[in-house]
């Protein structure tokens, strides 16, 4: 019995000085990022102000790599950005340049850096929060030229952090622009550039699906609507480098599932 | 520890021997694995990467460190207690220190962290967002080679405990020829796992210096294991084997160093020529160490039963550090799901979306791995109970009673 409480408490005591060490070091928690709602036209540094507080917000996740004023992480320095980056690339203005570097940021690499910088920024954020950082980049040392519109911020989608409005099956298909490309007969969507859809469930598993949605071609379909030299409709092999890439970054992970969930029912 | 007869104490030796036999071998492929995933992620995506080791988790992966430190370091203490009970394993003991230098030297290097996780105001200070000593010392280059070298250091201390009790080896020659078709396909194996990203390398192109090094020193590698083959097949095994670990020893220095001069996405490939040189090295050694020692003169049985109580507590210490491990890597996993939704960096802005703090989850894990050792302690305990019982029946069986009259 002495043995069993030696080892019991021997154990309980390795148990404690680990979790113990694992709570005096500094403690971060990750909580959903607030989300700022930007609407109507803004303009000048009211517009800078907001995008100081995407930059500096978990939702920006800006300063994880970058400072003002000192070197970042993994960034650089932004101080004086706002007036060094129209003399950056001849030719390109200032906001041109800093929106290019936001949403295209492997585009233009500061000397000494890495390609790190996420290149899904425009998806999460959105087109008035990438507007509001742009206004804050400039007024860093600069002049702020960058205006936001009542339109463009009206324009945002309802689920941040995504690119594609809707929660069913069939409000994804119209609002992520399958039905553009693919006839799915139960929706009514009649597009004739990619395969049809209306029995899909029928010759591919979910996997597959979701693959083809994630990467696209990775496996091409056979057969596409194409049309013959007088005009008539005809089938022909698939293109690759005809549907979009970049689905994983514009659908949630449940607008993913559903969509898949959907399509391999059609059977 | 609660053994009361010796047979019983060596019975329940022999079974931590085993355990820890069992532990080890599993031990050593998982920092291979863990690297091996990390730089197929980066491979995939830089900021993936990034997001990973250096955000949100960036103490967790300091805490990772420590925790698999302990593991390597009770392993071999445990290995090292070992060769006190067997007559002969005196002759290496001089050899621990040194092992214990490589361990001690390899745990500070792998549990320094590239960028100190610190404040704004703490940068300041610092006046760099890396230590200027530190950072050095947190790159990839640095922890592959202190891991690498902390494994040779465990299969070296594994090695001369098996070798503790006996005596000189025998002439391979005494094996007859089977024993030479096997070392033979092993050694056949190792060239084709060492030799197989050398083919990419090649195919690709061999125009910049660090191709070319990669290829030459693969078949430098090569070269050695196949020689200490032959040096085994000519009865000097010994020195086979010892040229083989130098040659591992050496690739994972070499390309430890050599890291420092080239970008980074070269340096991460490095990883891979060491990992193999090592590997190699193990199955090579192992495969000519077994046919040294087969029917080798014994000089000092192992004393079963005669291990020291602080040992069996370094097999709770290791049972107990590998259960927290894998609580830890799945809080891991958890977590980085927030930052990494579907398959790129998307982060969940979902209203659910929450990562407790590390010292949370951590006291979720202890509860976890107390819990399970509970009920493996639950098991243990039925299962005794049932061989309890057995044996009461079997004495009462054995045991002759008096007949009354």
């Amino acid at each position: 019995m002495a043995t069993i409480i030696k080892v019991s408490l021997f154990t309980l005591v390795i148990v404690v000085l680990i979790a113990g060490f694992a709570s005096v070091i500094p403690q971060l928690e990750s909580p959903a990022p607030e989300v700022l709602n930007i609407s109507g036209s803004v303009s000048g540094p009211e517009l800078a102000a907001l995008g100081e507080t995407v930059f500096e917000s978990p939702e920006g996740g800006c300063t994880a790599c970058h400072a003002v004023g000192r070197e970042g992480l993994r960034g650089p320095d932004l101080a004086g950005i706002g007036a060094q980056a129209g003399t950056i690339v001849p030719g390109k203005s200032a906001e041109d340049y800093i929106r290019e570097s936001i949403v295209d940021p492997c585009a233009h690499i500061t000397e000494g850096y890495d390609c790190l910088m996420p290149q899904t920024l425009l998806q999460t954020l959105g087109t008035a929060k990438v507007t509001a950082l742009i206004a804050y980049m400039q007024s860093l040392g600069g002049e702020i030229t960058v205006e936001l519109t009542g339109e463009e911020a009206a324009a945002e989608p309802d689920n941040p952090g995504v690119g594609v409005k809707g929660t069913t099956a069939e409000e994804v298909l119209v609002n992520a622009g399958c039905a553009a490309c693919h006839t799915v007969e139960a929706s009514g969507a009649a597009g004739l550039i990619g395969p049809d859809l209306s029995t899909i469930g029928a010759v591919m598993p979910p996997d597959e699906i979701r693959q083809s949605i994630l990467d696209p071609d990775a496996v091409l379909a056979e057969e596409c609507p194409a049309k013959d030299e007088n005009g008539n409709p005809v089938s022909g092999p698939c293109q690759a480098g005809v549907m979009p890439k970049d689905y994983g970054q514009k659908l949630s992970a449940g607008q993913l599932e559903t969509l898949v969930l959907y399509l391999s029912e059609l059977k | 520890m609660n053994a009361k007869t010796a047979e019983e104490r060596a019975h329940y030796d022999w079974m931590g021997y085993v355990g820890n036999f069992i532990a080890v071998i599993g031990l050593i492929p998982l920092p291979f694995a863990g690297y091996n995933l990390g730089r197929e992620i980066y491979a995939f995506s830089q900021q993936m990467g990034v997001t990973m080791m250096g955000g949100f988790l960036s103490w967790l992966w300091i805490l990772q460190a420590m925790l698999i430190a302990v593991v390597f370091l009770s392993a071999n203490y445990y290995l090292w207690i070992g060769m006190q009970r067997i007559a002969g394993g005196e002759r290496y003991r001089g050899a621990i220190k040194w092992l214990l230098v490589v361990l001690t030297l390899g745990v500070l290097v792998w549990a320094t962290p590239h960028n100190p996780v610190v404040t704004p105001e703490e940068q300041t200070l610092i006046g760099s967002a890396f230590h200027p000593l530190l950072g050095v010392m947190g790159v990839m280059s640095a922890k592959n080679t202190a891991v690498n070298l902390m494994i040779l250091a465990t299969f070296l201390s594994f090695i001369l405990y098996r070798r503790a009790g006996k005596g000189e080896p025998i002439p391979f020659t005494q094996h007859g020829i089977s024993a030479r078709i096997v070392l033979g396909v092993i050694v056949v194996i190792c060239l084709i796992l060492v030799g197989s990203p050398v083919v990419y390398v090649i195919q690709e192109g061999l125009g910049e210096p660090s191709r070319l090094l990669r290829v030459a020193l693969t078949a430098l590698h090569g070269v050695v294991i196949v020689a200490g083959a032959v040096l085994a097949f000519r009865d000097r095994g010994k020195l086979g084997e010892w040229l083989i670990l130098g040659s591992a020893t050496f690739v994972v220095i070499f390309f430890g160093v050599y890291g420092y001069l080239v970008d980074s996405a070269t340096r991460i490939g490095f990883s891979v020529y060491q990992v193999l040189a090592v590997l190699t090295a193990l199955i090579s050694v192992t495969a000519i160490d077994v046919y040294l020692y087969r029917g080798a003169p014994d000089i000092g049985s192992i004393q079963w039963g005669k291990m020291p109580s602080r040992a069996q507590y370094i097999l709770i210490l290791l049972a107990v550090t590998f259960t927290w491990l894998m609580g830890l890597m799945g809080y891991a996993r958890n977590a980085i799901r927030q930052h990494w939704h579907i398959y790129e960096i998307v982060q969940d802005t979902s209203v659910d979306a929450f990562t407790p703090s590390l010292g949370f989850a951590s006291w979720v894990i202890s509860v976890c791995v107390l819990v399970f050792l509970g009920l493996i302690g639950f098991i243990f305990w039925l299962g005794n109970l049932g061989e309890t019982k057995e044996k009461k029946v079997v004495d009462s069986v054995s045991v002759p009673t008096p007949v009354s009259k």
